[in-house]
């Protein structure tokens, strides 16, 4: 059976019957990363690292083939 | 059905041991049942004639088209830790409700073993209890609960499944696929169950130049592309890595190490296949062996504590030891140790490939996970004073804590753990951790997909929690998993002390465009927020 749709002339009467389970924490103090100055991306550095690893994976293809598990 | 009971006296032992190898010598079969002993096991059933379905479909596909005729039916042994032959004397309805008690008594069931009729490779599907290794723990990571029957009896074991190649259908190679393969099946559910006979079809679809030089083709081995290919047409993602570089067709030095990134695999709760090319050899490793107390060598990785793999090798037996380096043999049993040549082999040395049976919806790699996380409390450090001067907010105690541990970044103090879990196995284990309750009603709630990574922040000196137990974490990360070389998105939450950063990847704007840059905000605490970190242990 198809649930009855949302009556806007009702909310009140919802609002009543649902309510959140896990509200955030009123108190929580929250600050924008930007308003102090921190953007979290990843450094060249990192990136330079990250290359290595796929590059590495790419050279496997070139080199299964050499060998063989018995 | 016949059930005959041996008592694993000496005599016994080797009554049984006559029974599955003959008079031909079976490194396998003399460590699997030495390993029965060292559980405790002190009876055995041997229950004949026994329908397997691993066996059968060898016997479909190779056996029954041979001339010399061979054997349709296995046996199957059941190991117990007590002498339960008395229960045999007792009247039907009574043995079935003794033997349902004992056996789910204190451990009392050992596990199985099914015996083929093949005289080159007895030991057909098999799972037993994971060892216990003193002054060490064991992490168990392919790990899976099986069920079987005597009488109808239900009786349960958790272990890592393990059988031996039949030189035939499959070698080395299919014998270790097929027991990631299995243990993955049975833990997670997510893809079938394959058997050797299986596995060798899809590993030869398409045939090559290579496999065309065995008769049947894939008997006499298989290469890395046919053993990738056989885990992607089992329905996983297949992790291929090589560790060390090639010269001429020669290996030389490793360039990335072997045991760091499989450590992170096998801390995943997923087997690894390895293979060592100087050997031709494939095993299967099923967990690792860690110290209860600090770190044993150099490294930011979860490695610095374990000393070595347990390895499920099928021609050396169920439970094998292969230590991580030189340094770390003399401290594990020299039983366990795997030789090759009279040479005690080693992740470090001897290891030259990994294959990891990943999910098909993880696309973000452990080593990149770990690298974007290390870049990321780099990153932060950068902003410390401000986040301090943010967070402290009165509190300078909570400021004096989040410089002191970015002063300890630089010190190297903590290891980085990193691990695949799912979204549901994250939240259960936060909400249920000691972890400072306000933080958890803000981390529990966020949304995550499926898959994540996992990296906890360990000091390098603690140890674990009373014995057996997990290190303290100070911090974690939750990275998502199902991310493909989108490293800014990647890190979803970073829990520091006092501090939680939540990024959002879909940052909507006020006219309800998503927007492409995330958008990163910080919740201050005035607890630290340390808690224990995940373990897995043996059962």
């Amino acid at each position: 059976m198809t649930p009855p749709a949302s009556d806007s002339n009702n909310a009140n009467t919802e609002t009543a019957i649902v309510k959140v389970l896990n509200p955030a924490p009123a108190n929580a103090r929250r600050i924008d990363m930007r308003e102090i100055g921190f953007k979290g991306s990843v450094s060249e550095t990192a990136l330079e690292q990250i290359e290595q690893t796929d590059a590495r994976a790419q050279r496997v293809v070139t080199t299964a083939t050499r060998f063989a598990f018995r | 059905m016949i059930l005959k009971g041996v008592e694993l006296t000496p005599p016994g032992a080797q009554s049984l041991r006559q029974q599955i190898a003959g008079d031909k010598s079976n490194a396998s079969v003399d460590a699997l049942l030495a390993h029965v002993v060292e559980l405790g096991a002190t009876y055995a059933i041997v229950e004949s004639p026994y329908t397997d379905r691993d066996y059968t479909s060898d016997y479909l596909n190779f056996y029954a088209g041979a001339f010399k005729a061979h054997a349709r039916a296995t046996k199957r042994v059941h190991f117990f830790r007590t002498d339960i032959s008395k229960l045999f004397d007792l009247p039907l309805a009574e043995q079935v409700a003794n033997l349902e008690r004992l056996a789910g008594e204190n451990k009392n069931y050992c596990g199985f073993v099914v015996v083929r009729p093949i005289a080159q490779g007895p030991i057909g599907r098999t799972v037993l209890r994971f060892p216990s290794i003193k002054k060490l723990t064991v992490r168990p990571a392919a790990r899976a609960d099986f069920q079987s029957h005597v009488l109808g009896v239900r009786v349960n074991v958790t272990g890592a499944p393990f059988i031996q190649q039949d030189m035939r259908l499959g070698a080395c190679a299919q014998a270790a696929i097929w027991m990631a393969g299995r243990a993955v099946e049975a833990r997670h559910r997510r893809t079938s169950s394959y058997t050797i006979a299986e596995i060798t079809n899809l590993a030869i679809n398409p045939t090559d130049s290579e496999l065309s030089s065995s008769l049947p083709a894939g008997s006499e081995g298989l290469n890395p592309m046919h053993m990738i290919r056989a885990l992607r047409g089992m329905g996983h993602q297949p992790l291929h890595m090589l560790f060390k570089d090639l010269d001429g067709g020669q290996l030389s030095s490793p360039t990335i190490k072997a045991p760091e990134v499989i450590h992170r695999y096998l801390d995943s709760g997923l087997p690894v296949v390895i293979a060592m090319a100087d050997m031709g050899h494939a095993v299967c490793a099923v967990g690792y062996v860690e110290v209860p107390g600090k770190a044993l060598r150099e490294g930011g990785t979860h490695a610095v504590f374990a000393r070595g793999l347990i390895v499920h090798d099928d021609q050396r037996g169920p439970y094998r030891i292969l230590p991580l380096t030189e340094n770390d043999i003399e401290h594990l049993p020299p039983e366990r140790l795997m030789r090759g040549q009279q040479k005690i082999l080693t992740v470090e040395d001897n290891v030259s490939h990994m294959f990891v049976p990943l999910p098909p919806r993880v696309f973000l790699r452990a080593e990149n996970a770990d690298i974007v996380v290390r870049d990321f409390i780099q990153t932060t450090g950068y902003a410390a004073d401000q986040i301090a001067k943010a967070v402290g907010n009165g509190n300078s105690k909570a400021a004096a804590e989040i410089r002191s541990f970015f002063a300890d970044v630089e010190n190297k103090r903590w290891i980085q753990r990193t691990y695949l879990t799912t979204a549901a196995r994250y939240r259960r284990h936060i909400s249920l951790s000691k972890l400072d309750e306000l933080m958890k009603s803000e981390i529990v709630p966020r949304a995550l997909p499926h898959f994540i990574w996992v990296t906890e922040l360990i000091d390098r000196s603690s140890k674990q929690d009373r014995r057996t137990g997990a290190r303290q974490v100070v911090g974690h990360f939750v990275l998502n998993a199902t991310s493909s070389t989108d490293y800014n998105n990647d890190i979803l939450i970073a829990q520091f002390p006092h501090f939680v950063i939540h990024r959002d990847v879909n940052p909507v704007a006020e006219n309800g465009d998503v927007l492409d840059d995330p958008a990163e905000s910080m919740i201050s605490f005035d607890e630290p927020g340390g808690y224990l970190g995940r373990t897995r242990t043996v059962v």
